[in-house]
């Protein structure tokens, strides 16, 4: 019999993410109540670019997402993990490099974005130093959880760790793959997927974004923090085998379903529904576990505000699995996609289960942390039925925006026609609604306030420097047999085998990863020999750099670019788009959400003046509009000088350019924007030459026709 | 506590799981839980295999066929012709006048500007014309038809027809009307043609 050992968790650096998740939570909340509001009324964009929604929407999706959820995942996993396997974390000294590092690359975040340095891709917007800096922090934080795990005292690794084993693993390959692009500036790249594949790749990664670094994570924080707080044993480990090895395996095949409808093979779209539909079952596995773990202890939910906060998230969670492969349906797909039902179903996971686990861990968190009581639980009930509220107001009212505008935008008469041919009707019709959805995001934010207030006074009445808890354990025997007692097949070996675990995984991700992505790589070259047979050519340099300003200013955070195939698209915006059509576009820009039109096949449908116009003041060319104006596209001027290496990167990423194209390319941009600048000056407009604006109109004039 | 070598029964903790406190109960999954996992399975090979192997119809095939349908319900429900008497008759009526002006101003005033003295587009006051000469007939068509790839919208899929009529009648309510701003002069002077 070994000797029981003494040691001491690291708790500073739980208090340090915990407090990191509160300062976060703050900036995210407030950056989506604002541009909730510039939806509303689109005057709050004030002409000024970096609060423009285009820019300041990636930085709330980033804040919500990786500052806030991922500080609390990093707060709630060190805490739980060193307890479950009875150790300290591996190296303070990495510890400590994981906090600063990830707060560092928070707020480089929030220095880019605001400027429009982003790749364009939802969820991965940052730009590629600031991709480096994740990966080697992302390695560091899974470096010192697995040399953690191997330390343990415990022989089996309980649930909560398998689940953040999957987390580190995967995260780090779709971080990787999806981030890979070939710089052209010491802050800019061009990515190396075009197209179809981009699009691919980023749904991959999207989609397993939600899965592996909002899910899985939390359901291993509920696996912890909820039979702790309830002091109820888990209700059924073997629900939660079958759930964590059927969701970790079928969740990577389920992008495509983002992309319904859409010129993605067929197969694609079908796989994706498939498994999308077999997700809605190990999805609830989750949930009905963590709900029936409560059961038996149904008081708690009325006394204890961390209880409520945690059975209410795993609702929210179950809510939110069911309608996911709802939504996977290609008909209702058809409706919900490019609308607020999109993002009501988003937010119904944020705001719901991120958030309110998030808000329960930490009301458990901060009095064992500091040592103390919490300072008010009626606040923090308080905070509760606030918060609540204000989910309730904003899901009511975007789900009805979402529906409305779906419904309008695809209803056809008798006459065979559109019923609302005019976009923007659609637009105006649900303003009340966004004014609703603001107000239970300032309700939310309220709630959250009242917390910060509660965990501030917290902090303050507890004793001055809380230290460190201490535990104590035995070291198990390495020989012990590690059969089942129960018999059977025994999933114990793999838990008191945690690498032969974490291989695991990997084959289970990259399974799906490697089918379901493979084809379209290899199937690159028939796309290649389809837009030579249709002479399609690449963009010309000025078209690039107005498509670089496009995808800087952020323009597919409203508009699409994919005609999909249905009845109202093609009526409204023309025949399908196709594969080939946007063979050269890297990033690709699909986009999610329509708040205004498709662009697909807007060249050519106005006059340059009509965009020049537009750009410059869309409510007086549209009636209604809620597009911001783009005053400073008028003042700034086109980079021509970084054409020609521009091109060169395209070039040396496949894209048929000749040698001539490169050395030329700032000649020809030069010209091609004076013949705009003559047309648009002979039409009565002022304009100078090297205008961004000129850029711009020259490559929305081209989209729908690239030949 | 359960004896370890038996198989537990419900709500009994297993014997040597314990992580912190925390223990674990075996209890089954609900069996209707079990049902839909199976269910989901046997759907989503069915779905798969119907469109991908059996004969389900590809999208290119499904959007293909819609879309003929649309076209024919379109066709049978065209709107006839431009009808000189009837347009005329508008012509002098008020209210139809207005009700045209209604429209322009909320869909064509962007580019024609309110008092149709142009913008974007050709001014529709003067006697220069680019499609046609001016005739009600004429305004009807290149309105219902729009102007491709020149930036002129096809109205006739848009508007409804009472709409397009009054519209018509009302650019031609403006004709030798002295607008704020005139644009320069597009297209032939009908005047000087005959
Ligand atoms: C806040 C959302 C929003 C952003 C951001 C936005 N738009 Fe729009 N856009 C709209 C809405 C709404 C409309 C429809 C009403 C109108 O035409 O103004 C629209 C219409 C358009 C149209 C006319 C489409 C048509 O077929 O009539 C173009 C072109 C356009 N936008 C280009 C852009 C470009 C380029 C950017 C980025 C520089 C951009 N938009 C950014 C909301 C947005
Ligand atoms: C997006 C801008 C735009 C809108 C909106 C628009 N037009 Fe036009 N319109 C044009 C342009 C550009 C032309 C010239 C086409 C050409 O060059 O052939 C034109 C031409 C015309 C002409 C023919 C003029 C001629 O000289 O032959 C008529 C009549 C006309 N428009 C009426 C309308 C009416 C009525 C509406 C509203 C229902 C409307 N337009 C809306 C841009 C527009």
């Amino acid at each position: 019999m070994q000797q029981v050992e003494r040691f001491k968790y690291d708790d500073g650096i739980v208090r340090k993410f915990t407090i990191a998740t509160l300062a976060w939570a703050l900036v995210a909340f407030l950056a989506g109540i604002y541009i909730a509001f510039e939806m509303a009324y689109y005057k709050l964009n004030f002409g000024v670019p970096y609060i423009t929604f285009g820019r300041l929407r990636p930085l709330h999706t980033n804040a919500a997402v990786f500052a806030f959820a991922g500080n609390a995942i990093f707060a709630g996993i060190y805490y739980s993990m060193q307890r479950v396997l009875k150790t300290r974390l591996f190296s303070d000294k990495i510890s400590k490099f994981h906090f600063w590092g990830w707060q560092l690359i928070i707020v480089s975040a929030a220095l880019t974005l605001p400027f429009g340095f982003t790749q364009g891709k939802e969820y991965a917007e940052l730009e590629w130093p600031i991709d480096i800096a994740i990966t080697v922090v992302w390695v560091a934080f899974g470096y010192n959880m697995i040399r953690t795990i191997l330390q343990r005292r415990v022989k089996h690794i309980y649930v909560a760790v398998w689940f953040y084993i999957a987390t580190f693993v995967t995260v780090a390959v779709l971080h990787v793959v999806n981030s890979l692009s070939i710089p052209f500036s010491l802050i800019k790249s061009y990515p190396v997927y075009a197209g179809v594949s981009d699009a691919l790749v980023q749904w991959w990664y999207g989609h397993n974004a939600v899965a592996f670094f909002l899910t899985t994570p939390f359901l291993g924080l509920m696996y912890y923090f909820i039979p702790k707080s309830v002091n109820r044993p888990v209700y059924s480990y073997r629900l939660s085998v079958v759930h964590f090895w059927t969701l970790v395996f079928i969740y990577i095949w389920a992008g495509p379903h983002h992309l319904l409808n859409t010129a993605v093979p067929d197969w694609a779209q079908t796989v994706g529904m498939a498994f999308s539909v077999m997700l809605w079952i190990p999805s609830w596995g989750g949930m009905i576990n963590g709900l029936l773990t409560i059961r038996g202890a149904w008081d708690k939910v009325r006394t204890e505000p961390v209880v409520k906060f945690l059975a209410v998230a795993t609702i929210f969670y179950g809510m939110a699995t069911f309608e996911g492969p709802l939504l996977a349906i290609k008909s209702v797909s058809e409706i919900g996609h490019y609308t607020d039902w999109i993002i009501a179903h988003v937010h119904s996971g944020a705001l719901g289960w991120n958030g309110f686990l998030s808000f329960g861990m930490i009301y458990y968190l901060v009095p064992k942390l500091w040592n103390t009581e919490l300072y008010s639980k009626r606040l923090a009930n308080v905070h509760f039925w606030v918060g609540t509220l204000g989910i309730l107001l904003y899901l009511i009212a975007i789900y009805t925006a979402g529906i409305t505008q779906g419904l309008m935008l695809r209803e056809v008469s008798d006459a065979g026609r559109l019923a609302y041919p005019d976009f923007v009707s659609s637009v105006t019709r649900i303003i009340p609604l966004y004014w609703i959805r603001g107000v239970g995001g300032l309700c939310y934010l309220g709630g959250f306030i009242v917390m910060l207030y509660n965990v501030r006074m917290t902090v303050k009445l507890a004793a001055k420097n809380p230290g460190d808890t201490e535990d104590e354990a035995v070291p198990y025997q390495a020989k012990e047999s590690t059969a089942d007692p129960h018999g059977g097949f025994s999933h114990r070996i793999l838990e008191a085998a945690p690498m032969v675990l974490t291989v695991l995984v990997v084959v289970a991700i990259g399974t799906g990863s490697l089918i379901s992505l493979a084809p379209m790589f290899a199937s690159s070259s028939i796309v290649e020999a389809n837009y030579k047979a249709q002479m399609l050519k690449p963009y010309t340099a000025l078209e690039l750099a107005g498509r670089d300003i496009y995808v800087r200013e952020g323009c597919y955070t409203c508009h699409s670019q994919m005609i999909r195939k249905t009845v109202s698209d093609v009526l409204r915006f023309g025949n399908p788009s196709t594969i080939e059509e946007s063979v050269f576009d890297r990033p690709f820009q699909w986009g999610s959400r329509r708040i205004g039109p498709d662009l697909a096949r807007v060249g050519s449908k106005y006059p340059d003046l009509w965009h020049y116009r537009h750009m410059m003041n869309p409510q007086e060319v549209v009636n209604g509009s809620i597009m911001p104006s783009y005053g400073w596209l008028f003042k700034d001027k086109i980079d021509y000088a970084i054409l020609n290496k521009k091109l060169d990167v395209m070039k040396s990423l496949g894209v048929p350019y000749s040698e001539n194209d490169v050395e030329t390319a700032e000649d020809r941009a030069r010209s091609d924007a004076a013949k705009i600048a003559e047309g648009l000056r002979a039409d009565g407009a002022q304009v100078k030459d090297d205008s961004e604006i000129l850029a711009l109109i020259s490559y929305l004039q081209r989209l729908g026709g690239a030949k | 506590m359960s004896d370890s070598k038996q198989e537990p029964g419900f709500d009994v903790p297993l014997s040597d799981h314990e992580y912190d406190g925390i223990q674990e109960f075996n209890n089954p999954a609900p069996f209707w839980w079990q049902l839909a996992f199976y269910l989901s399975i046997v759907f989503a090979i069915g779905y798969y295999a119907y469109y991908e192997i059996g004969m389900g119809e590809s999208s290119d095939q499904r959007i293909t066929e819609a879309m003929y349908k649309i076209k024919q319900i379109q066709n049978a429900n065209k709107p006839q012709g431009p009808d000189e008497k009837e347009l005329n008759a508008m012509l002098a009526q008020a209210e139809s006048v207005d009700a045209g002006k209604e429209v322009f101003i909320s869909k064509c005033a962007a580019c024609h500007a309110p008092d149709g003295g142009g913008l974007v587009g050709p001014n529709l006051t003067d006697q220069y014309w680019l499609h046609g000469k001016g005739g009600i007939s004429d305004i009807y068509k290149v309105v219902r038809d729009g102007v491709a790839d020149k930036g002129m919208p096809p109205w006739g899929p848009i508007l409804k027809e009472t709409e397009l009529k009054s519209v018509v009648v009302f650019v031609k309510s403006l004709e030798g009307r002295k607008p704020a701003a005139p644009k320069a002069p597009q297209g032939v002077d009908v005047t000087q043609e005959k």
